[in-house]
């Protein structure tokens, strides 16, 4: 896949490229605002990783350029050190897709640019699933092998942004930013119970066959897909 | 104000007592100035008619009498023609008694030295008062003429009769014109001090947490007016102040992200490099610093960002909103083997910011999770307290002891120092409440636990039914 990094930090610049690259994506890097804007403009990029915080013209404004080009649908991930959450609307308004905070770790950048190359698909109320497991969005609720399952609403949330990202590993903080609209250093204990607690009661307590985890990274539903 | 002495008293009490001190005063001074001249008046008029009576008596014997001898004959007959309330009686110059009619006692008595009381025409004088009678004494001014002293006295008892009803009609308006006068100093200082007082109340409700809020000013150039301006003044240069500090701390948690990103990765990239185990353990060291870091940044930017202002003027049933909390909250109890028990869980309503309101309980919870062992019992609890949304959590916990407890809510306190985490939980929370208005008080008991109430304005017309208790 072919990304274009806009990012003037040139440190953070370059610990992101090498990690991009050796996931095997063509990378071209821009440091300023005018120079990625023309980038973005000029070729065909699968994704767009963009600092608001830059020289020349700022992020925000790319975001929005790219945007009204209207040709380009392609998906944006912004990278910012504001996290507020008017900061967050006013990213995702301007046609962010995805909004990771600094600091982040280089294992959260690839879990979220693998979740945006791989966007998920399907209508808010199609029915998902996967494997054995059923969910139905629009009556909440959930089967697996055939059976009813009873999830708490909080359990239900979950599953229901594991099902709709299948396959693709997601991290503890694209977690917490989905399913809780509150932060904390200790919630990342409460989103292990609740993975626990959903296993059993699809029927898989070992995390062999639904929720996986994947250790450092965060959990992925179903086997990870290349 | 069921507080006895020495109780100090508002100005507007203060105003009234010395508002009720003056009309007294006042009242009593004019009263017993009015009365001294009523007396003076009434004895001057009885004085007047006296000496008619007197002169009249003179000029009666005066044209009768045929010799220069006193006719003491003559002398009675008169007195005894005198009518009315008016005694007489004629004394020589030895001092024996002539003639005298018996109407009235005081004539009868013998004439005091010349030397004392009132002279009318050098040859009148005022006998000092009787209390009852009024009596005049007159002595002829030529030697051995026929007549030594004569002595005119008639009774008070007319003027005294006016100077009780007067002094009576005084006893009742004198202490009505004290209370009078009390009442309106109270009511005007009221008055003069309303708009001192609805500035109280504006000032009352200007949170802590809201710097950019302002007094009204009336405008009017008074006093009042000045001390609004004044105050508007000295919250302006607070906020100033304020924005610079909390200015500052976002732009240094900021600031600090690039580096913490760049840091990590560097971190990351040896790590997965790192060939001796002593290497792996040393980096694995640094990133869990690097994350320890990142949650102080992080913690120190969700209190600097309340400081910048944030919409609590959403409508929301915090039972309602409480759910998913408790939620998550009984996952972490139960593996914790610690009970999670609502207590009162009233339906109201409140003007919030929901996801600050759920950090808020969340903080509290976890807080108490945290302090307190295995086998214990956490209660939540939300009710309505008047007009305040009262969110409570009790904890059977280790508790803390008085002397450190008002400093929980300080940044960076800590009961434990192997607590983990920076000691911001808290603090947090506290100003959480104080966005919304609100205030925070803990209770606690060493050994027997902790407990946390959060009040916060509750809407008024929201009585909807308990949802269970």
């Amino acid at each position: 896949m072919r990304i274009l990094l806009i990012e003037d930090n040139e440190k953070l610049a370059r610990i992101m490229a090498t990690a991009l690259r050796e996931q095997g994506h063509a990378l071209d890097r821009s440091s300023d605002g005018v120079d990625g804007l023309h980038l973005a403009l000029s070729e065909p990029y699968d994704l767009l990783i963009v600092d608001l915080g830059l020289p020349e013209l700022s992020g925000l404004e790319v975001l929005r350029r790219v945007r009204a080009d209207g040709t380009r649908d392609v998906p944006i991930l912004v990278v910012t050190a504001r996290d507020s959450v008017e900061d967050r609307v006013r990213g995702l308004d301007s046609g962010a897709d995805d909004y990771l905070v600094k600091p982040f770790a280089v294992a959260e950048l690839l879990a979220r640019v693998r979740a945006l190359l791989r966007r998920g698909s399907g209508s808010a109320d199609a029915v998902l699933k996967v494997g054995e497991t059923e969910l139905d969005p629009a009556r909440r609720r959930v089967r697996h092998a055939g059976e009813p399952v009873e999830l708490s609403p909080r359990e239900f949330s979950l599953l229901e942004y594991f099902m709709r990202r299948p396959g693709v590993v997601l991290s503890r903080s694209m977690i917490l930013e989905h399913v809780w609209d509150y932060r904390s250093e200790i919630l990342s204990n409460v989103i292990d119970v609740h993975v626990r607690r959903i296993r059993k009661k699809l029927g898989d307590p070992a995390g062999e066959r639904t929720i996986l985890t994947r250790r450092g990274m965060g959990y992925c539903f179903g086997q990870e897909e290349p | 104000m069921s507080a006895p002495w020495p109780q100090p008293l508002s100005i507007r009490g203060r105003v009234g007592v010395a508002g009720t001190f003056a009309v007294a005063a006042l009242s009593l001074a004019l009263v017993s100035v009015f009365l001294q001249q009523l007396r003076g008046w009434l004895d001057h008029e009885l004085d007047l008619h006296l000496r008619a009576e007197a002169e009249e008596f003179v000029e009666a014997y005066g044209q009768r009498a045929r010799s220069g001898a006193f006719d003491a004959r003559l002398a009675q007959e008169l007195v005894d023609a005198e009518e009315g309330e008016v005694g007489i009686a004629v004394w020589d110059a030895q001092g024996r008694l002539l003639a005298a009619n018996a109407d009235l006692d005081a004539a009868l008595r013998p004439p005091p030295a010349p030397s004392s009381g009132v002279r009318y025409d050098d040859a009148w004088r005022a006998d000092a008062d009787l209390p009852t009678e009024r009596r005049l004494v007159w002595t002829q001014p030529e030697r051995g003429g026929p007549i030594g002293t004569l002595v005119v006295a008639s009774s008070r008892r007319h003027a005294n009769g006016l100077l009780t009803s007067y002094t009576r009609l005084a006893l009742i308006l004198v202490p009505g014109a004290i209370a009078l006068g009390g009442f309106l100093s109270w009511w005007l200082a009221g008055i003069a001090l309303r708009p001192l007082a609805s500035m109280v109340r504006e000032a009352d409700t200007l949170s802590a947490a809201r710097h950019d809020q302002r007094l009204p000013q009336p405008g009017s150039g008074d006093e009042v007016d000045q001390l609004a301006t004044a105050m508007n003044r000295a919250l302006h240069r607070m906020q100033t102040a304020f924005k610079a500090l909390n200015g500052f701390a976002a732009d240094a948690s900021h600031e600090l992200r690039t580096p913490l990103t760049i840091l990590r990765g560097e971190l990351d990239a040896l790590l997965a490099k790192a060939e001796t185990p002593a290497s792996q353990e040393a980096l694995e060291s640094c990133l869990a610093e690097v994350d320890r870091m990142t949650q102080l940044v992080q913690g120190l930017l969700n209190l600097a960002r309340l400081d910048g202002g944030v919409d609590t003027e959403h409508a929301v049933d915090p039972a309602a909103v409480f759910a998913e909390v408790l939620e998550d909250a009984e996952v972490l109890a139960s593996e914790k083997d610690l009970t999670l028990v609502r207590s009162r869980w009233e339906s109201l309503e409140l003007r919030a910011n929901p996801p600050l309101l759920r950090q808020l309980l969340w903080n509290l919870v976890e807080n108490a999770i945290h302090y307190t062992q295995p086998g214990g019992r956490i209660t939540v609890g939300v009710e309505r307290v008047h007009d305040a949304c009262q969110i409570v959590v009790r904890d059977t916990g280790e508790g803390v002891s008085p002397e450190l407890l008002e400093r929980l809510f300080e940044p960076f306190f800590r009961v434990r120092s192997d607590a983990g985490g920076f000691g911001l939980g808290l603090a947090l929370v506290k100003r959480i409440a104080e966005v919304h208005r609100g205030a925070i008080a803990v209770e606690s008991t060493l050994g027997a636990g902790t407990t946390f109430t959060v009040s916060l304005p509750a809407l008024k017309d929201s009585a909807a039914p308990p949802l269970s208790s």
